[in-house]
Parts: structure tokens; C-alpha cells; sequence
């Protein structure tokens, strides 16, 4: 049970999914329990679509793209950390666990530490075990 | 109904080798919407492609998920197979099974898992597709060129030589560059004005060049094809169009001991001034920090002379817009300052100058009229010593980079000092002799043979003064790192160059990237020498990293060709991978509440407002609409909105979405 | 109260109101809205420190939308409110009127949201000792803690969307909770759609919010909607600057500045 964990991984397309393909390329290993969904820019990145996540299975979320002043979009991964700044703050108000998403930048050329923060959060999501507390609430009825 | 078929390619043993891919095609037969499954050991093969077509024709497929390498790789690849079958390209997604699947993991139940989910996932994406046209623009067929040194006089001139209109804008009063500073060039020595200044004068009376000097870009914005620069023309406090460039003003202005900076501070200027006599436009500009009624409030003499009365005290900066198809960075470099060797005294003591130094005291258009004389007392110098490497190639110290040019205009100097001071002993310290080049190693081998200049292989240590002599202790490597101490008169330091200091604000104004050094990054290292990763940017000369003349001119007229290329069409064609404010039928028209907080989250000014009026013209409601021209697909709007009103084809709301439910239930 | 009267019948006969949003007395010592559009009802109105109420919620409403000249009743959450709906553009076709207590308690006219804004001046919302107190107790409980909390809360949460209709910031005529392609918000009455919602809520109003406390006074079930926002306001803060009132289309989560500090970015 505890090996049967989901995590999904929100990238953009220019760094973190270009600095995953150098991962590739290099034949660095890393954990297949993460599975990466592409998005243009961290900027498109929902927070809606990270609570989807965790109502739908995810154990851990990790969000990464471009370092700041890298954006392809020049300000997209700006706007997106301002995003997590308040998401993660409201987050902790409701006592959603944090520790289950991991935001990081990782660039094209970044292939190591893409499979290093894989890794990582992998290992502290197996440490957490699966987050059924918040699936759960899906079964409990309110009015 | 959608009728989904999914391709697995084995890739050989890349992906083949780790997955199961016979077994994640029988898998995804069962995935809902998918019709037709299979694997095949090179998906972009010609045979399978092929295997595709055919595929789309018998099944009547309407989507198609390709799991294989990365979309980065090959998307393009399986967009046109599909739309050549008659399924919209768009229709296309590709399951990422080899660099985020067979490559990274091991061989195994897990990998095949893994793979199946990725494949899923696509499936549940390609669902909510929709088929897309792509976007055309049109093309301004005018080319910014940033920058009027010999990088930038050729871009320019190659290019408005084609037919297409040019700005060129220029941070000093006069366009030459560095070029216009050096006195002969390597390796054949002609001088270096005599093949520059006509370039200069065709560039001010080329009818299809628009040259502003004195002038820095403010601001880029737009993209590829249709950009809109903003220009700043700083004041020069005088009417060009009255001015005549008679020369009377800088004769007569009181202020006369400011270090000019064309002379590198060997020669001194008036506040008013043309930085040197060949300069194009040949007409002054107001020193506004030196300038004596600026500072003080008095003086006023260059007006009160003006025959044409063209002096303008209270001219104020002026910014003009341009509308812009593609922009070429021709900014070039600067010479590193020496103050990181305090060892080699350089400010310290007169006689120990730069190389740029050297070029105007070489110069005939110079401070000395092109005769070696000191700076400090105007004797010539007996003994000069030469110092290749005064910062370069040294981590430790200066920059850890090679400045390319330092080995060939030493040994340049070199020469001319001895083609000039007949009797005169030089020395070269040096590292090694970086001499690849046309025509390079034999004018080296010249110097160090034809005119007996002493080459010393070894790094100098210090340099002081003693007896009215500069004193520099070295060691010679080639002869068991002896101590080496030579009696100068004059010491030329072979400084480093480096890129501009506000290299990197232009950068970030022009968003292309820059590297540690703050030398703008070319697209590729081989195969996009001149491209930024910025579509519509080009770069040309030492702007990129350092380079000699044949180079530069060589990578201006590369930009200019690249850019000849794209003003050969009249439209580009674009990704219609934008965002989209949704409409809807009266008396909604769209659920966009027209609050434009999406307007500031916009990088490129794309989203606009859009008034909906009624039959009698009034308007009924505001609300946003995305310029598709100018909108370059990064969906920050689309997060942002909080009544999800816009959205970005591609990767839209319902793309997303059941991309993670489809990853996510797989039971 | 005379003088109060004397502005509202200028404005109603001079035709710079046709419509005046004020307060007028409900049960016991409560106020309650008035809409008034004949100057014979002037009496009615009342505006004391009783008067809670943020009216600025119904300039958005699809009720008042073809009455252009309104004058309003506005406590200073509801100017804040105003300030912020003017620089989110929704009263482009609008003529508004604010009437507004001065220090005196005597009523001054105001006309025009640019002049309210100059009014409120560049107010910054804070938190008052009390709010403080409470946040701080709330912020004692562990991440579990916290979670039960919200769990037993939201439990009784009916998804009526009072706080939403009651909330001058939420003003979209189509909410997410609405959107069923993709569904962003489970339908079924768990407690997940719940947290969905009141969490989205959360990050809609994250700058935006101007603490007038609407929601949690509309909710009929009692939660304390209030931690949730003024936690945010506070965080914001510390982490990205106070959050000042204005006119300014430009908020927390449209802007950035490039040396935004985060701690946990990898």
C-alpha cells in the first residue's frame, strides 16, 4: 500500500518539461511513480486544478518551471509564484497538507535536479503515506 | 463521438526495451473512446506513419495519441501525418514513453504502468480537443538595428540595400563603433577609417535608413513580425535640421579640458562637441554634465555664436514609436577597466595604457597625430612592453573567457610601434599565441620575425616605477619560469573585453536571454549562431561574445539575411495556441465580467476591450477580448480569471482537467 | 439627521440620484437597507454607527444595472468596497453618489468614485487587536487541528452561497461554481465540494477582500468565514507587502515584483 502512491507533476513546457526530457537524455533514474502533465507556462497552471488533483488521487502534487527571470513568457512563472504564495497560505488555513505539494524551478538545462526533486518528494510522499484524509471527504455527506 | 487511436512506438529498444509496448497498446484498446490500438517499432518511420494514415482512414478516427518520445521531438512530425490523413493536426497528442518513461525508470511491471497512465492520460486530453486553423499575422517590413558600430552598419546597410526599411539607433552621438577608434587593422594594417567612413556616410544618405543617434531603445513590445519600439532621442540641445555643422560652437565653447571619450581620455573635448571629425552626423551635441550653463545657469556662448542660431537649451528627451517587423543587437562590447590588477598601475601611473589607448596614440586622426608619444610627458618611448592577457583567460582575477582579439592586435601594435619608432625595442608578454585565422599566424610570425618584436611566453607580476622607468618583473616559461625585468617606458595592457555593463537591462527590455558574462545567448551554439531564442531577435558582433571585424561583419550580414528571409513574406504563420475570451448568445454575450485584472497579468498587451453594443449603437456591456496576433499562448490569463471566461486552445480548462482525472482513475 | 435628509432630497430633485441606497430602521436597534426613489420617503433613512451593512453588494446587481444615477450610503467598508469595484471597472456606466459620516458624525455628499477614492485616501486594511486575538488562537492549532476544524465547520456548510450574494467583491455573472465543463466544483453535498468552494473563494479574494465581514454576517449557518479571509489579508501582508485600497486595476495576484520572497521554492 504504502508504494502505491500518485503524485502528478504540473510543468511548463520550456523549462521543467525540456529540463524532464534532458533527465531522459542523460538516462538519469528517477521514481515512475510521477507522471508529468505539460502546460505552456507555470502562469496557466490552476490552483483549481491542483485541488482536482488531490480529490482525484494524487498523493503529491509537484508544480516547477522556469526560474524566476527565465520565463519564456518573461512573466508568467512571476505571476505563478505570488499564486503559490497565497495558495499555500490559504492552504494552511484550511489544514490541507502542504507537504505534499513541492513547487521548484527547474530548467531545460537542469535534467539532475529534476530527477533529484522527484526523488525527494517522492520519498516524503511515501513518508506520508496516501492522502486518503482528503479524498475522504468526498464520502462524508454535508447537508 | 469520439473515435481515438492510439499508436505505441517502440523506438527500437528505447522505448521497446523497458516497456511493454504490446502490452500498453492491448491496454488502451479498453480506454474509453480509443477505437484502434497498436505498437510498431518506429512510429515516425515512413512505414509508420504510414501504419497511421491508414489507420485514420479505416477506423475513421478523429484523434489520434502517439505515445512515443518527447512532443518536443516529434509533435510536428505527427501533426502534419494526421493532417495529411485528414484528421486537423491539432487532433494530435503524443504520450511522452521515452524521455519521461523508458529512459528514467527500469525495466519493468512499473515502467509499463507507467506508461499505460501517460498513454491514458493523452487519450482523456485528446478528447476535448478541438480542431484548430492556424493563425496568420502580417509582416512590418521595417528592421530595428540596435547599435551603430561596424556590426551595426552592416546589418543595416545589407538590409535597406534589399529594399526594406531600416532603424538604426545609436547610444552615441556618432555611429563607428570601436572601429572608428582603431588606427590599422589586423592582418593586412589598412587603415582602419579609410574602410569605415564611407559605410558611415552611405548609412546617413541611404533613403531607406532612418538614423537616429543619440538614442536608446526604451521599451519592445509586441512579437515577431510586429513589434513597437519605443525610442528614446535624448536632447542633444540643438536643432538638427538648422544646424549646419560649421564647427563654430566647439571652437568657441570655454569648456575645453573634458577627457573625450572617443580619444579614450588621451585628448581632451569642449562640452559642445563632435566626438571626432568623421563623425556621422557631423554635428554637435551638448554635454549637459560638463556643459557650463547646464551646471551653472551662465554662459550661453555657443548660442550667441550659432550663425544659424540651432542651439536648443530647453530641447527635452524625445521618445518616437516605431512599428517593427525584427530587431538586430549589434551593441557590441567594451574594454574592461584594469582596476581588478592594481598590481599593474594603471591609473596610477600615466604611462601604462589599454590597448584602445594604444589605437588612438597609433592613430593620425589621434591626440598625437599618429606619432608614439607617452602620455606623460610626450617623449617616445624607447622600450614598450605589451601585455597579451590583462585579465582574460584568468578565473581567479578578471573573467575566465578568452577575448579572442587581444593576440592579433598585440602584435599589431607591436608592429606599428616598430614601423614608427624605427630604433624602439618591443616585448609581448604572453600566454599562448591564439593566431587562427586567415592570414593570423603569418602576420604573428611578422611581427616576431620581420620586425624583431621580443615575444616572452609568461605573465607579469607587478609593474612599478623606478628612475623615471616603468619596471616590469615577469618570468619567462619557456626558459624554467626565469625572473624576467624589463625597463619600459610605456606598458600597453591587452584588456579584456566584456559586455556592456547595461547589457542585461537590454536583455530583459528585449527579453532574450544573456549569459554569465552578459553576453547575449544565440539560439544555438552552431546551427543558430544569429538567432536569440526571442523569435525576431537577431544578434550580430561582440555583442554575443568577443569578435574581430571579418567575424562581425560576417554575423551582420548572417542577421540581415535571416531577416531579408522573413520580410519575404507577407504573413508568418503562428501557433493557435492562444487564449479566448468566451461569447455567448444575448442577452449574456459572455460570461466575462469586464473587471481587466486579466489586462496587467498580460506580458504582451494582448487582451483588449471589446464594447457589445445594440442595434441603436449603445453599448451594453464591456468586456475583454485576446488580440490573437499578439497573444502568445502562455495562459496566465486563464488561471487568473475567476469566471473562467477566458480560455486557451490547446491546453484549455477541459483539456486539462481530464488529463488529471484520466492519469488519475485508472481503476 | 436634517442634514442628512436635506443632501438625499437635493440629490433625489436635482436628478443626480434616482436611486438612493441608504439605511433605515429594522428590528430593535438594527438597520436594515432602504431603496428609496421618491422624495417623500427621506424620512425613512437613518445613518448611525448601527448601520453595518455593506451596500456598495448591490451596485452589481443585475436589478440596478439600468439605473445609472445612484448615491449610496457608504461606512468606510463600503467605500473600500466602491474604491476597488471602480478599479475593477464595474461602474463604467455609472453616475454614483456617496454619502458618507464625517468624523462629526455629520453627513458629507460625495460625488463620484475618483472623489470617494481621494477620500478614503491610501487606506491600508489592517486587522483590529480583536481580529488579532482571534486569528491567533486560530493559528495556535496544529495543521490536524485545523483540518478537523474546518471539517466540523464546513460539515454544516450548505453551499446556499449567501456569503457569495452577500459579498460586494463577487460580483461575476457567472461563478465557477456554476461552470459544469470541466466541473470545477463536485456537485454532490460532501464535504470536498465544500472545501472546494470555500477555498476557491479564498484565492478569489485574495487582494481583493475589504474585511467588511458580509460574508460571514450572511451566513446562516454561523461559520466563521472571517478567519478565512482575514488570515489571508494577514499573510498577504507579511509576505508581500500591506494591501492598500485603491482605484488601481493592479492587485495582489495580477502583479508581481520581481524579488517576491518565497521559502519554499526549490
Amino acid at each position: 500500500m504504502e508504494n502505491n502512491i500518485k503524485v502528478v507533476a504540473f510543468v511548463c513546457n520550456w523549462c521543467t518539461y525540456a529540463g524532464a526530457d534532458l533527465t531522459g537524455t542523460s538516462r538519469i533514474k528517477y521514481s515512475s511513480d510521477v507522471k508529468i502533465v505539460r502546460f505552456p507556462c507555470t502562469g496557466r497552471i490552476d490552483f483549481m486544478l491542483l485541488m482536482k488533483a488531490f480529490a482525484e488521487g494524487a498523493d503529491g502534487i509537484i508544480v516547477s518551471g522556469c526560474h524566476p527571470n527565465d520565463c519564456h513568457y518573461t512573466s508568467g512563472n512571476f505571476h505563478a509564484r505570488r499564486r503559490w504564495i497565497v495558495f499555500k497560505s490559504v492552504l494552511e488555513t484550511f489544514g490541507i497538507d502542504t507537504r505534499r505539494i513541492q513547487f521548484s524551478w527547474v530548467s531545460a538545462a537542469e535534467g539532475a535536479k529534476w530527477a533529484e526533486i522527484v526523488n525527494t518528494t517522492v520519498e516524503r510522499i511515501k513518508e506520508l503515506g496516501p492522502y486518503t484524509e482528503y479524498r475522504e471527504l468526498a464520502g462524508v455527506e454535508a447537508p | 463521438m469520439a473515435r481515438i487511436g492510439v499508436f505505441i512506438c517502440h523506438c527500437g529498444e528505447n522505448i521497446g526495451g523497458t516497456v511493454d509496448c504490446n502490452k500498453v497498446a492491448k491496454s488502451a484498446e479498453s480506454f474509453d473512446g480509443v477505437v484502434f490500438s497498436t505498437d510498431y517499432k518506429y512510429m515516425c518511420s515512413d512505414p509508420g506513419q504510414t501504419l497511421i494514415k491508414q489507420a485514420i482512414a479505416e477506423h475513421k478516427l478523429t484523434g489520434v495519441v502517439v505515445g512515443a518520445c518527447s512532443p518536443r521531438m516529434h509533435e510536428p512530425t505527427f501533426r502534419k501525418t494526421c493532417s495529411e490523413a485528414g484528421v486537423n493536426g491539432y487532433m494530435c497528442e503524443m504520450a511522452n514513453l521515452r524521455e519521461h518513461c523508458s529512459w528514467v525508470h527500469e525495466k519493468g511491471e512499473a515502467t509499463t504502468n507507467k506508461a499505460t497512465d501517460l498513454v491514458r492520460m493523452l487519450v482523456g486530453k485528446v478528447k476535448n480537443n478541438k480542431p484548430l486553423s492556424p493563425i496568420k499575422v502580417p509582416v512590418s517590413k521595417t528592421a530595428l538595428v540596435i547599435g551603430g558600430g561596424i556590426a551595426g552598419i552592416q546589418t543595416s546597410l545589407d538590409i535597406a540595400n534589399a529594399g526594406h526599411k531600416v532603424v538604426l539607433i545609436e547610444k552615441q552621438p556618432s555611429i563607428g563603433g570601436h572601429m572608428s577608434q582603431l588606427s590599422e587593422t589586423f592582418p593586412t594594417l589598412d587603415c582602419s577609417q579609410c574602410i569605415l567612413t564611407p559605410r558611415m556616410v552611405e548609412v546617413a544618405q541611404h533613403p531607406n535608413i532612418e538614423l537616429i543617434t543619440y538614442a536608446e531603445l526604451e521599451s519592445l513590445d509586441g512579437f515577431i513580425g510586429n513589434f513597437k519600439a519605443r525610442i528614446r532621442k535624448k536632447a542633444k540641445s540643438i536643432d538638427e535640421k538648422l544646424c549646419t555643422g560649421c564647427g563654430m560652437c566647439t571652437t568657441k565653447c570655454p569648456t575645453k579640458k573634458i577627457p573625450g571619450e572617443f580619444n579614450e581620455k588621451l585628448g581632451n573635448r569642449t562640452a559642445i562637441y563632435v566626438p571626432f571629425p568623421q563623425a556621422v552626423p557631423n554635428k554637435p551635441v551638448i554635454d549637459k554634465n560638463n556643459c557650463t550653463y547646464y551646471q551653472k545657469g551662465k554662459c550661453r556662448i555657443c548660442e550667441k555664436f550659432c550663425p544659424t542660431q540651432a542651439i536648443r537649451f530647453d530641447q527635452p528627451d524625445e521618445i518616437v514609436e516605431r512599428s517593427i517587423g525584427a530587431v538586430v543587437v549589434a551593441t557590441g562590447f567594451e574594454v574592461k577597466g584594469t582596476d581588478f590588477f592594481p598590481e599593474y598601475g594603471y591609473g596610477k601611473y600615466a604611462d601604462v595604457i589599454t590597448g584602445l589607448q594604444f589605437e588612438r596614440l597609433a592613430s593620425a586622426s589621434g591626440p598625437t597625430l599618429g606619432e608614439i608619444r607617452r602620455p606623460s610627458d610626450g617623449k617616445i618611448p624607447e622600450k614598450i612592453v605589451f601585455l597579451a592577457c590583462a585579465g582574460s583567460r584568468d578565473p581567479a582575477k578578471g573573467i575566465k573567457y578568452c577575448s579572442k582579439i587581444c593576440c592579433m592586435y598585440t602584435a599589431k601594435h607591436a608592429m606599428l610601434y616598430k614601423h614608427k619608432v624605427h630604433h624602439g625595442d618591443a616585448y609581448v608578454f604572453y600566454m599562448d599565441i591564439r593566431a587562427a585565422g586567415k592570414m593570423y599566424d603569418e602576420f604573428t610570425r611578422r611581427a616576431i620575425e620581420e620586425d624583431e618584436v621580443k615575444y616572452i611566453r609568461g605573465r607579469v607580476s607587478r609593474i612599478y616605477e623606478k628612475n623615471g622607468k616603468l619596471i616590469v618583473k615577469g618570468a619567462d616559461t619557456l626558459l624554467g619560469a626565469m625572473p624576467v625585468e624589463v625597463e619600459a617606458d610605456m606598458v600597453v595592457l591587452a584588456t579584456a573585453s566584456v559586455a556592456h555593463n547595461d547589457a542585461a537591462d537590454l536583455a530583459q527590455k528585449l527579453h532574450v536571454s544573456y549569459d554569465e558574462n552578459n553576453f547575449f545567448v544565440e539560439a544555438h551554439p552552431k546551427l543558430k549562431p544569429v538567432e536569440t531564442n526571442t523569435a525576431g531577435i537577431f544578434l550580430a558582433g561582440a555583442c554575443q561574445s568577443p569578435r574581430d571585424i571579418p567575424e562581425t561583419v560576417a554575423m551582420a550580414s548572417g542577421a540581415a539575411s535571416k531577416i531579408l528571409g522573413l520580410f519575404s513574406q507577407n504573413e508568418l504563420t503562428r501557433e493557435p495556441v492562444v487564449a479566448v475570451v468566451n461569447r455567448a448568445a444575448p442577452p449574456l454575450f459572455s460570461t466575462c465580467a469586464g473587471c481587466f485584472m486579466c489586462q496587467s497579468v498580460c506580458p504582451y498587451q494582448a487582451i483588449e476591450k471589446e464594447e457589445i453594443k445594440n442595434r441603436a449603437g449603445e453599448t451594453i456591456k464591456t468586456v475583454a477580448k485576446v488580440n490573437p496576433g499578439l497573444c502568445q499562448g502562455c495562459g496566465t490569463c486563464v488561471a487568473f480569471c475567476r469566471s473562467k471566461s477566458i480560455d486557451i486552445q490547446g491546453f484549455s480548462n477541459e483539456q486539462m482537467v481530464e488529463e488529471v482525472f484520466a492519469l488519475l482513475n485508472n481503476d | 439627521m436634517k442634514r442628512l435628509h436635506q443632501i438625499v432630497s437635493e440629490l433625489l430633485a436635482s436628478g443626480k440620484a434616482k436611486l438612493v441606497i441608504g439605511y433605515e430602521k429594522g428590528t430593535g436597534e438594527k438597520r436594515r437597507p432602504a431603496f428609496i426613489s421618491d422624495a417623500n420617503e427621506v424620512e425613512r433613512l437613518v445613518f448611525d454607527s448601527q448601520c453595518s451593512h455593506n451596500l456598495s453588494v448591490y451596485l452589481t446587481k443585475p436589478e440596478y444595472k439600468h439605473v445609472t444615477e445612484i448615491a449610496v450610503f457608504a461606512t468606510p467598508q463600503t467605500m473600500r468596497a466602491v474604491v476597488r469595484l471602480a478599479g475593477e471597472n464595474q461602474f463604467q456606466d455609472k453616475k454614483l453618489s456617496f454619502i458618507v459620516m464625517d468624523q462629526d458624525q455629520n453627513a458629507l455628499l460625495i460625488e463620484g468614485a475618483e472623489v470617494l477614492a481621494n477620500h478614503l485616501g491610501k487606506e491600508k486594511i489592517a486587522l483590529s487587536s480583536a481580529q488579532e486575538e482571534l486569528l491567533a488562537k486560530f493559528e495556535a492549532m496544529s495543521r490536524e487541528e485545523r483540518f478537523a476544524y474546518w471539517k466540523e465547520q464546513l460539515s454544516n456548510c450548505v453551499k446556499c452561497y449567501a456569503c457569495r450574494a452577500a459579498c460586494p467583491m463577487c460580483y461575476c455573472t457567472r461563478c465557477t461554481v456554476e461552470v459544469n465543463q470541466p466541473q470545477w466544483i463536485s456537485v454532490p453535498s460532501s464535504l470536498q465540494g465544500n472545501f472546494e468552494y470555500h477555498i476557491m473563494r479564498a484565492m478569489h479574494m485574495a487582494g481583493r477582500c475589504v474585511d467588511c465581514g458580509s460574508c460571514e454576517a450572511a451566513c446562516p449557518l454561523g461559520l466563521p468565514l472571517n478567519i478565512i479571509t482575514r488570515r489571508m489579508i494577514k499573510d498577504i501582508e507579511a509576505s508581500l507587502g500591506p494591501d492598500i485600497v485603491s482605484m488601481d486595476t493592479k492587485s495582489v495576484l495580477n502583479t508581481f515584483q520581481p524579488n517576491d520572497k518565497e521559502n519554499f521554492i526549490r
